[in-house]
């Protein structure tokens, strides 16, 4: 069930919110827990039933990991080797639903063999709950998990909002937030901090990346069947595609967000604003945060993080960049993007040590990194978007002008004095294949509006208080121009923007969240 | 009540009553129109219902080259639909031959149907709804309704007297398209919009290795399995298309291609692209009444002779 489909804005999340509080107030907090865990069964089960199996096996198998890791901390036994167990089975889990056809065609490539692949369908979120739960096992084992009850364990994993793609959440984070009473407390600012957050994100997702993935999808499917796409029409749908999955990540958190504070949960903050970043240390910073945490505190840290030198700390950002890349997907074209997000960070940081040496430090250097870490990000989303190498080389191809400049016709007539010097340099006047004329340049200018100069979701919100660890991000003045108060003529405005949503959800079909996916 | 004062038990309030109550009103209104107005006279209902209903000996599938190309007569049923892909119109025949007793197939065989933007448009919906026999009790639940809902609202709002009307706008508009020949254009104008078609119209790389490639064969000899007999048919092109199509090798290797199939599965391949006169045509590569009376008894005469 998509979070931008009719079935679940008119009728899942209402019926869970109602319910769920008609159980608190009738004094079933034990019940209105389970309910919920119900609920979040039912919306995972939703895509494939048979799936439910897993997820409850998951949860059981590393519950009871945890539960020996805690009692084995309390008698300093053997801590190490069950918490090396568990993850080997989330690792296992993980591995062979997710990596056995990689493997397969390693094989294959490597000895020439003909193996047939298993053609295994990835589980639903079956990344993001295997990282939770290793997340979970390790805190366990240094002692920092005090809470071991089944149920809010249960409700930890699978509470709907954040199960499918994120953010991956620290069980200190929630379990205090579960405690069912607690969250009447604020019962209506909850309510309306969450319609409005959710109303937030699903505008962005449905006119922001739906319109943007219309272009982006034709570039990059032309390109994976081979058609060689001049550089114009490259160029464009690239745009276009670092503004669909920023808006449709962006979205898909917000509508996280909002949906969980529906029940008076706070989701950490995971995403704020990237493209603002001016360097690609920064960039990491905002982009998928709680995905960043993780793989610094469980990865990055045990490697040894960058305490060890300055050489092992390049090579520890290396590994961790490419197992990051592997972890977003099953092929080799998402290693060369953590591969090439580890070589940003690894000139990024000696950069870094060269501007401290000479005390470089002015608005230009800003803004340059600013377009510099944009186009950098950009550039390796193509390895990220394509469906296969060969297809992110024919892409890369076209943006360096290598399959062609070309404009369309009418174009002519705006450089009716170079025509001769254009065509000396390679460029020709005809049909462009993926390119959307002027209404893709305005839409993409309209994009670099929304990310450079209107405040974010937290901005928009800071009042009260929409994420964990928001206090950590800077509000500056200008980017809280936009602030949202509760009051009588917003409620309308933002209903308004609802009610137009969820008509041309009606008119259209609901496109899927990109990091579904993963 | 002051529109500013802040309360967030007020805002939620007036959000869920407004949301709640404006989408309910919307959803019925829409129904009402759907039923009342729409689903009568809509393109996609009225080709359901023949594709259920109608008969014939010979049945010919395609896109708009076969929709503006073929008359329909009692032997003869042209189940051709504007912008349908290749997989498309295979998925239709194989469905049709299954539920009907059809003794001919024709299925268009033009290079543009490997054309990147035909490949990769996503007509899954659209064969939903025509393949599933049972429609959904809520109009407005129905994909073809849907997607011009918001068209549909405005010009009911606009001007309401249009939506009773709608069907003989149509009918008009059909009509002029039908009559008109291309050769009343400048000839810059023909040669500009040829040019523009062709180079949009270019099979993909090596489409002969394609999965729709792959389709095509797979299902010329399921059809073949069924005793159905099948014939291959290039639609006639315009004299200025014809010679734009010459600067892109691809076109030759599409028709080498549909008659390397045809040779392969033992069935008929006609091409008629180069048969006709401009004055055929109500553009490059579309033809208009004139064009359709000569391709129609072309057909029964070249390729159908075996049946009627």
């Amino acid at each position: 069930m998509l979070f931008n489909s009719i079935i679940f804005i008119l009728v899942f999340l209402p019926v869970t919110v109602l319910t769920y509080y008609s159980l608190i107030l009738k004094d079933k907090n034990e019940g209105a827990t389970i309910f919920l865990i119900s609920a979040s069964l039912f919306f995972y089960a939703w895509w494939d039933i048979k799936y439910i199996f897993l997820i409850v096996f998951s949860v059981v198998v590393n519950y009871f990991f945890g539960y020996y890791i805690s009692n084995s901390y309390k008698k300093s036994k053997n801590t190490k080797l069950i918490l090396a167990l568990g993850i080997i089975f989330n690792l296992c889990l993980l591995g062979f639903f997710k990596y056995t056809d990689l493997l397969i065609f390693t094989i294959n490539s490597v000895t020439d063999s003909q193996f047939n692949y298993w053609n295994i369908i990835l589980p639903l979120a079956i990344s993001f709950f295997t990282f939770q739960q290793i997340a979970y096992l390790v805190d366990t084992s240094q002692g920092k998990v005090n809470e071991h009850g089944f149920i809010k364990y249960s409700l930890f994993v699978t509470f709907f909002p954040q199960l499918i793609a994120g953010p991956i959440v620290h069980h200190s984070e929630m379990m205090p937030q579960f405690h069912a009473l607690k969250r009447l407390n604020k019962l209506w600012e909850n309510i309306a901090v969450g319609i409005t957050i959710f109303v937030i994100g699903l505008f962005k997702k449905v006119i922001l990346a739906e319109q943007m993935s219309y272009w982006a999808d034709k570039t990059f499917a032309a390109s994976s069947m081979g058609v060689e796409i001049g550089m114009l029409d490259a160029w464009t749908g690239l745009l276009c595609f670092s503004f669909q999955i920023y808006f449709d990540f962006s979205g898909y958190t917000d509508m996280a967000t909002g949906a969980a504070r529906l029940f008076g949960i706070k989701l950490p903050i995971n995403f704020f604003s990237p493209y603002r970043a001016s360097s690609i240390i920064n960039f990491w910073r905002c982009w998928h945060i709680t995905l960043s945490r993780f793989l610094r505190d469980y990865l990055y840290f045990p490697l040894g993080g960058n305490k060890s030198g300055t050489f092992k700390r390049l090579r520890n950002i290396m590994i961790v960049m490419l197992l990051g890349g592997l972890w977003h997907g099953a092929g080799y074209n998402f290693i060369i993007w953590g591969g090439l997000h580890g070589l940003y960070l690894i000139i990024n940081h000696s950069w870094r040590y060269f501007k401290n040496i000479n005390k470089i430090n002015n608005n230009i250097y800003n803004w340059f990194g600013k377009i510099l870490t944009f186009i950098s990000v950009s550039y390796a989303w193509v390895y990220f978007r394509s469906d296969s190498l060969e297809s992110a080389i024919n892409f890369s191809n076209s943006l360096f002008g290598l399959n062609g400049v070309i404009l369309p016709t009418h174009y002519s007539d705006l450089f009716n004095g170079f025509l001769k010097n254009l065509e000396q340099v390679g460029v020709e006047f005809g049909a462009t294949i993926t390119y959307g004329g002027g209404m893709q340049l305005i839409w993409l200018a309209g994009m670099f509006c929304f990310i450079w100069l209107l405040p974010n979701t937290q901005e928009i919100m800071h009042k009260f208080e929409p994420t964990i660890n928001f206090k950590g991000m800077k509000i500056t003045k200008s980017s809280s121009l936009i602030t949202w108060i509760p009051n009588a003529l917003t409620a309308l405005i933002i209903g308004c923007i609802a009610i137009s949503l969820v008509i041309l959800i009606i008119q259209g079909q609901p496109g899927e969240f990109i990091y579904f996916q993963f | 009540m002051n529109l500013f004062t802040s309360s967030s038990k007020k805002y939620s309030k007036i959000f869920l009553i407004f949301f709640l109550v404006t989408i309910f009103l919307f959803i019925f209104v829409t129904e009402l129109i759907f039923r009342l107005y729409i689903t009568d006279s809509h393109s996609f209902e009225q080709y359901k219902t023949k594709y259920y209903n109608e008969k014939a000996k010979i049945v010919i599938f395609g896109d708009s080259h076969v929709v503006n190309g073929i008359n329909d007569s009692d032997k003869l049923l042209n189940m051709g639909y504007a912008g349908d892909n290749i997989n498309s119109i295979l998925t239709k025949a194989l469905h049709y031959s299954l539920n009907h007793d059809v003794e001919f197939i024709g299925l268009q065989a033009d290079p543009h149907l490997f054309s990147y933007y035909r490949i990769v448009t996503n007509q899954k919906e659209h064969l939903d709804s025509l393949l599933n026999h049972t429609e959904r009790a809520l109009h407005i639940l129905r994909p073809h309704l849907r997607k011009y809902l918001l068209s549909y609202w405005k010009t009911w709002l606009l001007s309401p007297s249009q939506i009773f009307s709608q069907e003989n706008k149509v009918k008009r508009i059909n009509s002029d398209t039908e009559m008109r020949s291309v050769v009343d254009l400048p000839k810059e104008t023909r040669q500009h919009q040829a040019s523009i078609r062709a180079q949009l119209h270019r099979p993909i790389e090596e489409f002969q290795k394609s999965d729709t490639s792959k389709y095509l064969l797979d299902s010329v000899q399921k059809l073949l399995d069924m005793n159905v007999k099948v014939c291959l048919i290039s639609y006639p092109l315009s004299s200025d298309y014809r010679l734009e199509i010459k600067k892109y090798q691809k076109f030759s290797q599409a028709y080498d291609f549909f008659k390397y199939i045809a040779d392969l599965k033992g069935i008929k391949y006609m091409n008629y692209n180069d048969r006709y006169k401009d004055k055929d045509f109500s553009d490059s590569d579309h033809l208009n009444m004139n064009g359709s009376n000569k391709l129609t008894s072309d057909i029964i005469n070249d390729c159908l002779d075996n049946i009627i």
